[in-house]
This record gives C-alpha cells, structure tokens and sequence, in this order.
C-alpha cells in the first residue's frame, strides 16, 4: 500500500521586516544606538543614514508585536538627553 | 493665537497636529513627550526651524473626543515646560550665583562674617559683578515716551 504524503508544507515563521524613519534634527543617534542595544535580543536591527532621516530596519525574531515599532519610538524618546 | 490644526484617525488610534517652532521650541516638547510616555506612543517630525509634527497614538482605545483631550493635555502640559523655561533662564544668573556662594562658603571663604561687616567691608554684593540689582521699574519700563502721572486733585 502506498503511504499517503502529507502534502503540508512547515509553515516557516513569517518574520516581519518593518522600518522606521527618525528625524536627524528631532532624535539623537546615540539614543537610537542605545535603544537597538537594548532591544538587541528581541528584533534585528539595520540602521542606515540618509541625508535628513536615520532609516531603521528591524526584523522580528521571536515574536510579533503590532505595537513594536511604537514601543521602540517611544523608548528612543525616553532616552533623549535634553 | 490660532489654535493648531489635528487630523485624526480612529482606526489607527491616532491625532497628529502640527506645532510652529516660533511659539513651542523643540526642548519644550521633548521634555512634554516625556511626561506622556506612558500614556500614548509618540513620534515627532517635521523640521525644528519651522514646524514640529507630533504624533499622539493612545496605548488605550480612544474616541474621538479622547484624543482630542489628549491633544488638549499635551498643549497645555507644553505650556507648562515653557513656562519652566522661561523661568529657568530669567534664575540662571541667580541660580548660578547661589550656587557659587555656597560652594565658596563651603571651602571656607565666608563673604558674610562679622569680620568682614565690622571691618565696614561691604563684601561684593554692592559692586554687583553679576548686574542683577535692577530695580524692576529700569528692567521692564517699556522704551518709548514716559508715561505721565495723573494728577490728584485734592479737596480743600
């Protein structure tokens, strides 16, 4: 008797690859470094330099959060030296 | 002053209104984002020579009139830090002088020993190094033509 093949695939873990955009004249680059620091274990971050912005790449690894984007932003802005 | 224009979207649980950097300098919203950290995600833009965008999304479901109120205790919490602001500089010469003062008298340079009064030293505070004795009148009296005082006329 032949087997039945399963024909389901593993569903691989959709990692989302979202961006973030940060004014180089309102956010600090050193609150940014030190933000992706912090947030190291939970995302994969890129962060490129345009002309009037820092372009910040994350990809989720463990988890997805709608409001990860919004937490990390906020987190930026709490460690803003004034 | 006009009061500033919000768009809001429900959906996204968000108002975002523009500030003119001319009325609400950049320091004074960084330190009113702050007070609101807790309460909504903020995200602010726009250029600090001419207009600040900020962007108030509730961590709470919020109506209409919500975000509204929202935006209504962000500006006045802003107003709030201004005025701290503009305090904070008028003090800076005081502030910095009190400072001072305590820091020399605790090396142990005592302006205001009676050595120093019995001698009939006037210490430093009449010299006025930091030109902070002005009377109010000198310091605020508008410029332009003197104001005349009204006479009284008295009975009998």
């Amino acid at each position: 008797m032949r087997k039945k093949v399963s024909h389901k695939r593993e569903k691989k873990s959709p990692e989302k690859a979202n961006f973030i955009n940060f004014n180089k004249c309102i956010y600090q680059k050193r609150a940014i470094l030190k933000s992706i620091a912090d947030f190291d274990e939970l995302a994969d971050f890129d962060l490129k330099e345009k002309k009037e912005y820092f372009v910040l790449i994350i990809k989720q690894k463990f988890f997805s959060s709608k409001n990860f984007l919004d937490e990390f932003s906020n987190y930026v802005l709490g460690l803003m030296e004034k | 002053m006009q009061k500033p224009k919000s768009k809001i979207n429900i959906k996204e649980n968000q108002i975002v209104f523009q500030l003119s950097s001319r009325n609400y300098p950049l320091e004074a919203v960084h330190n009113t984002a702050y007070v609101f950290l807790d309460r909504a995600y903020i995200y602010l833009d726009g250029d600090p020579e001419k207009e600040i965008v900020v962007s108030l999304k509730g961590k709470d479901k919020l109506d209409k009139i919500q975000l509204e109120a929202l935006r209504g205790e962000f500006l006045n919490e802003l107003l709030n830090y201004l005025v701290r602001i503009q305090i904070a500089k008028q003090n800076k010469k005081i502030r910095e002088f009190v400072v001072g003062s305590a820091l020399i008298h605790g090396l142990g340079t005592d302006l205001m020993s009676n050595e120093n009064i019995d001698n009939g030293s006037t210490g430093e505070w009449k010299s006025d190094p930091l030109g902070i004795a002005v009377p109010w009148e000198d310091k605020y009296e508008k410029k332009g033509k003197p104001q005349k005082r009204k006479k009284i006329a008295r009975k009998g």
